[in-house]
Formats: structure tokens, sequence, C-alpha cells
């Protein structure tokens, strides 16, 4: 990106360098990219090819690229897992839309059993280059079943990646990573996300898997956030700012393989840390996380490293409770605070 | 009564010591001053010997451990008594009473270091501080580690955290407070004999009517010389002083004395700097002298520490007593010390407790180098080589022999003027050596 095409963006005049892209467009425009450039992309998931995706991520491409690489399947999870999984094995490098990936708990067994162990397994002599993806986490009034967040679950596992991009160009820059990469990647999107625009530039590129990025500049707290809780980071960064604090918002972007360094560097540079993460607290990603930087930086650490985490309870349907389980920027501030040790 | 056996300290300048090797396995008895282990300390490798008499039951350290003085590393009992309360007391429980013979060990905060290498086995844990219970003092990582670094007691400071935990912004505002807080000691404390003061004493700097051996208590204007000084500089403030010497009568001196002395008695010009320095100091008293917390103590004696170079160091064993021995004595010992010190055979009072420091770096060819004060002495001599130049003797250019010698001074107790002084009487001395033998 260059300097002149990101002004001209913001002042709503650009011309042909850079785009205001939605998350929804920026995955389409990845896919879309990658099923021309290589013949063996295909996309294999339910409602994809005619209906054009239940969240239309997948729009335009069946006419683009016709029913043999666009191809809609019934409501069989551990079928079309398993199905990619094979052609996967076979050469083909397979993209898997799960609806939501609360219906990947029914594949589960293909995904980190199959999926995950194969390339081991078979001494390397098997490649499992595939992706799957879908949105998770809470979206409006889904209920228990349908509203979970599932980084810890698939970052367990050796053998998978697992990316979790929150900006545009970070879906588009790291769903062709994903799809080039010949290990199977578990590419977590959000519902509420498929609206957010942002600039992305219109050359081709790749951003790579494994590597965070500082979304914003502090010097007093690191804030790892990632996927939709990066909003809510930015925006208890942005208020705290206005109360003299300056908060440090890292992206990890990549969950397995996880970019410590960045963190531990900021940790060491801001002394205290606070993480936000959509799952639940135990066992969860932003666990892991914590555990690292307390151990890597304890001579850093000015005080234990706070986590803001959705309530431990499954999610209510009230819109209302919805709202109180999940984290919220008031507690990210308040949680700054605390490991800041500033009272109020 | 179980005796718990602390890290001794077995340097001036020893904070912790590597438990090289038990040399006593457990179930052994043990007699008071029976060598228990090797310790290797920041200058050599020490014997740790028992102050007391039993069993040694148990140890609570493993080989190759790094421990802080004042931790504990072994039990000693009797062989039917039971042991279990004092290693649980160990664990830092804070059981109110001790069934312990020893007092408390020392707060200890490092506590990572403390633990031992191996895991396994039923020894226990020293990953709490060594001090806990009551003691215990809550500190974030990071305050602790700056507070090691820039030598603050924690015990000094109010936390300002959860529970009263120091944090950052507790150690940054007692280093902001600057060196006038009791709560920032000199990195490296060394423990000196400081005969207690009174504050009754005489007025510091109101003249001469402190002698050798008494302390004087700092006034207001030493106090705040000394906090200025440290605040330009950390740590000891140091000026240097330099004199060039005409050597050209010591030279003589020395050859004539040896043409007297068989081979292995050769006086080397080194001893005959100890011997002048000796002499200056009794002369300036002050530059004879330590700075610790309360007052400045003049040594009453000059006992000059001699730096020798080691490939992987530098160890400064002691001349006693220089001041009243002869210059063969002196050389003597100088070579004695100096061989035992390349060897690493050194004993601790061998390099310990100098109150004055010389380096000679004239045979490297070096002419003239500056030295940093060991503390807690207060000056350190750099001596330069002997070299020819042209001196103008009666409006005529002449050959000469010149010596550049350099002191390293203290200014929280040497002012500019006192250890001008000393180097006019060092420089005298030595263009009139024959003094020495008087």
């Amino acid at each position: 990106m260059c300097w002149w095409s990101q002004k001209n963006s913001r002042n709503g005049k650009e011309r042909s360098l850079m785009a205001e892209l939605s998350y929804r467009e920026a995955l389409n425009r990845a896919m879309a990219e990658e099923l021309a450039r290589d013949p063996d992309v295909f996309l294999m998931g339910e409602e994809v090819g005619l209906y054009q995706g239940a969240y239309k991520v997948s729009k335009g491409l069946l006419e683009k690229f016709g029913e043999g690489r666009i191809i809609d399947t019934p409501i069989t999870e551990a079928g079309f897992v398993g199905v990619g999984i094979g052609a996967a094995m076979c050469g083909l490098r397979p993209i898997i839309e799960l609806m939501t990936w609360n219906f990947s708990f029914v594949a589960f067994d293909q995904i980190v059993n199959n999926a995950a162990k194969l390339r081991y397994m078979s001494g390397g002599k098997l490649k499992i280059p595939i992706v799957f993806r879908g949105p998770q986490g809470a979206a409006h009034q889904l209920a228990a079943q349908h509203s979970q967040t599932v980084d810890a679950l698939y970052s367990h596992f050796p053998g998978l990646v697992v990316v979790a991009p929150a900006t545009p160009r970070d879906a588009y820059g790291l769903l062709k990573s994903a799809i080039r990469d010949d290990n199977p990647v578990i590419f977590l999107e959000s519902e509420v996300l498929y609206n957010a625009k942002g600039p992305v530039e219109d050359n081709e590129f790749l951003l790579p898997i494994g590597k965070g990025e500082i979304k914003r500049e502090g010097t007093d707290v690191t804030v790892v956030a990632w996927n939709k809780m990066l909003y809510v980071a930015l925006t208890a960064a942005e208020r705290l700012s206005q109360q003299g604090i300056s908060a440090e918002v890292i992206d990890p972007r990549t969950l397995r393989p996880l970019d410590d360094e960045l963190i531990f560097n900021s940790v060491r540079k801001t002394n205290h840390c606070v993480i936000v993460e959509e799952s639940w607290p135990q066992n969860s990603a932003g666990a892991e996380i914590s555990d690292r930087v307390h151990r890597q930086c304890f001579d850093y650490l000015d005080a234990p490293v706070a986590r803001v985490n959705s309530q431990d309870v499954p999610m209510p349907y009230a819109k209302y409770l919805e709202h109180a389980v999940m984290p919220e920027v008031s507690q990210v501030i308040d949680a700054v605070k605390l490991v800041l040790y500033i009272e109020d | 009564m179980a005796y718990v056996l602390t890290m001794l300290r077995l340097s001036d300048t020893m904070t912790e010591g590597v438990l090289l090797k038990w040399k006593k396995k457990e179930g052994d008895r043990v007699e008071v001053g029976d060598v228990i282990a090797e310790v290797e300390t920041d200058k050599a490798v020490m014997d740790l010997e028992s102050p007391e008499a039993g069993v040694l039951r148990r140890y609570v350290i493993l080989e190759g451990a790094t421990v802080p003085v004042g931790a504990p590393i072994a039990i000693i009992a009797e062989a039917d008594e039971k042991i279990d309360e004092v290693l649980a007391s160990l664990k830092g429980s804070g059981d109110a009473a001790r069934p312990v013979s020893t007092k408390p060990p020392p707060k200890v905060v490092k506590a990572p270091e403390a633990l031992p290498k191996a895991g396994g086995t039923a020894i226990p844990s020293l990953s709490e501080p060594a001090e806990t219970g009551d003691g215990r003092i809550k500190v974030s990582p990071l305050a602790a580690r700056l507070a090691a670094e820039h030598g603050v007691k924690l015990d000094r400071i109010k936390g300002s955290g959860p529970g009263g935990r120091v944090v950052k912004k507790d150690v940054e505002a007692v280093l902001a407070a600057g060196a006038s807080s009791d709560a920032v000691t000199p990195p490296a404390p060394a423990e000196l004999p400081v005969a207690p003061y009174s504050q009754k004493s005489k007025l510091l700097d109101s003249g001469d009517e402190f002698l050798p051996g008494e302390t004087m208590p700092h006034s207001q204007m030493r106090k705040t010389i000394a906090r200025r000084m440290t605040q330009s500089k950390p740590g000891v403030p140091h000026y240097y002083l330099t004199i060039a010497v005409d050597m050209e009568n010591a030279i003589d001196f020395r050859s004539q004395l040896n043409k007297a002395l068989p081979e292995s008695d050769r006086i080397s010009m080194t001893d005959v700097i100890v011997k002048a320095s000796a002499r200056a100091l009794t002369q300036n008293p002050r530059v004879n002298s330590s700075w610790t917390d309360g007052a400045t103590v003049l040594h009453p004696a000059a006992h000059i520490g001699l730096a020798v170079a080691l490939p992987d160091g530098i160890l400064t064993p002691v001349i006693r007593d220089c001041e009243r021995r002869g210059l063969l004595d002196i050389s003597r010992e100088r070579r004695l010390l100096t061989q035992r010190a390349r060897e690493r055979k050194l004993a601790p009072e061998q390099f310990t407790g100098g109150t004055f420091s010389i380096s000679n770096l004239g045979m490297y060819d070096i002419a003239h180098f500056t030295a940093i004060i060991a503390e807690p002495e207060t000056a350190i001599l750099a001596v330069g080589m002997i070299r020819d130049i042209a001196v103008v003797r009666n409006g005529q250019v002449v050959p000469g022999k010149r010596m550049d010698i350099t002191m390293s001074c203290d200014h929280r107790v040497i002012d500019g003027a006192v250890g001008a002084a000393f180097m006019r009487d060092l420089k005298g001395i030595l263009e009139n050596p024959a003094t020495l033998t008087l």
C-alpha cells in the first residue's frame, strides 16, 4: 500500500489502488482469485452454489466457475467434510464452507482425527491442503447452540492451522494464504463482521500465516484481541486515550501458530497485558496466551495478565442477556485499569 | 534442636553461591568445622564448614544450585529427631514457632535462582522466597527486578498495589527521590568491621581532630556532597588525579637493595610503591577510609590490595599492615599472595578487608590509565610504566625517568585537595625512597 492511496481512500476519492471492501466481499474476492488461478481449488458446502452462500460469501462464484467447482451439498457435515479431506489427499485444494462453526461438531472426528493427523501419520507422504471456513461466535439471538466460538477447540490440535482475521484486508490476504497452504486450515470468520468495511489494495497480495499485527500503537498496556473482539479492544483503546492511557492493541490474526514474539515485545515495552476474547474463560486461547506471557515476560510484568471473556454460561436467547454475556468495551477499560493499578 | 544450615557469606562481596559439591552425605555425622560442601563464590571455590555438630539429615538444595546468602541449604539435627516441621517451615508456611535454632534467613526476593536445578525427589522446593510468613513482601516481578537492578530495598517501600503489592511506580518513586532515600543502597554492599559511632562525638569537618581508628559521623555538608556526587555519576562518584613521579632515585634504591638480596627475595618496583603508598596513607588518613551508611571509617592500618589479573578476571589479594611492615616482608607476602591468587587458592581473609588498592599496568607498557574504585574503599592507585622522557633541568634538556600514577578518588569522602595532598606526599616518598627504610 502506498501512502497516497491511503490518503485518497480516506478522502473518499480513491482511484484504482485501494477499494473499501466489506469482509464478505474480501473473502469472495480471495476465493474468486484463487479459483481462477488454480484449477485444483474448489468450493463445497451447504448452499454455496445456487443460493450463493448462507451469508452470500460465495456470491457469483457458481456463475463464474460452474457446478464442477462450486458444489452444493446436502446437510451432511461429516460427509462433505470427509469428502473434502479425501479430495485434498488426492491432490485437490478444497475450500469447505461450514454454514457456521457450530455445525463442525458433527464433523469433528473428520477434522481433528483425519485432516489434522494424516500428514503426520503418513510420514509426510500425504498433504491435506484444505481450508474449512465459516462464521463463529454469537451473532444476533442465535441462542446457545449457534453462538459458540471454537478458537480453543481447534487450536488445541497439532496439525491444524487456525486463522481468525478481523479486518477485510486480513481476511483477503490470509484466506489466499490459507488456500495455498498444504496444511488443513481452520478459517474463523464472524457473522457480524461480514458487513464490516475496510480498505483492501486492488493489487493481489498475500498475508503470512502466523504473523500478527499491531493495530494501534501504545505505551501503557498491551491489549491482545482478534476476530470480532478486535473492534471492542480498539474502541476501548480509543476511550482510554481520552483518559490519557495509551493502549497498544495487538491482533495475532493467527491463533496457531501464534505470533508470540509480537506480543512479548509489546508486553516487555508496556509491562501490562489484557487479553480480550469472545470464548468462555476456561482453557481458552487467551488462557494459553496469558500463560506464555507470564512465563516469557515474567520479569517485565508489573501486574498479572488480565483476561476479558464471555460469561461462563451457554448463550441466552434474549437480546439483553446476550449482550450481558458478551465482552463489552467497559469491561476492557476496567481490566486495563486493573492491571495499571488505576482506581476510579 | 534441628539446625538449618544456610549459605554463608564466604567473602565480603558475596551475595550468592553455587553449591558445587556436597562433601558429606545425608546421614553423615558432622562436627563443628567439618567441611560440608564446596561453594563457588564470586571470587573462589571455598569450603563451607559446619557451624554446628549433628547429623546431616537432609539436603535442601541440589549440587549445582545457585542460592543467595542466607538461604537454607541443609538441615543438621540429631539422628532420631523429627525434622518434618522444619522442612515445612522452609517452604514458607510461616509457622508461629519455628523449631529452628537459627535466626530466620534474611529476606530473599530472587526466588527462581534458588530453585534446585533438578526436579523430582523429596527435596523441598524453594520456590517460595526464603523469607515468607509475616515478612513476605508482595511485589510485582517487574518491580522486583527494577529494585534489584538499582539496589533498592523492597522492605522499605510501601506498595501501592492490591494488598500492598510493590509495583513499578513505587520503585520508580523511590528512585526519583534519589540516593537520599535510605531505601537505596549501593548494589554490592560489603560488610566491614565498623565500630559503632556516637552521634555525640566530635563534629565532622571541623578540623583534623579525628585520628585513625576513629569513625567520623557524616555532617549535613558531607551528606549533601555525597548525594550530589552520587547523582552526578551512578554509584561511586569518581574523579582522577594524575602526577608524574621522577623514578630515578627509586630505580637506584631498588637496585641497591637487590644487590644485597638473594635472587628469590628480589624487591619489585611494585613493592616499593606499596610501601610508599602505605606511608602516604598514614600521612593522609582520610584516603585510607571506607564510606558506609552512617559514617566514614578511617582505618587504623593500611591493608593494601594488589590487583592480580587472572585469565577470567581480577583478584585483589590484600597485604595487611603495610604501614608497619618492612619492604622485604611486604615483598615476600606479595609474592606468596600473587602465587596463591593465580592458583585461586586464596583464603577469604587474604582477599577481603582491603583499605586501599593498587593496580599496576606498567608491565604492559601502559603509560597512564584510570582504575575503578572497589567499594567500600574510597581510592585506588593506577600505576603506569616508567618511561624515558626529555626533562628540563637547570635550563638543559636531559633524559629523565618518569612514572605517571593516577589515583581514582571517591568524592563522597575524598575532596580534591585531600587527594592531591596524598599524591604530593606519595610523589615525595617515591622520589626520596631511602626514607622508606626508616
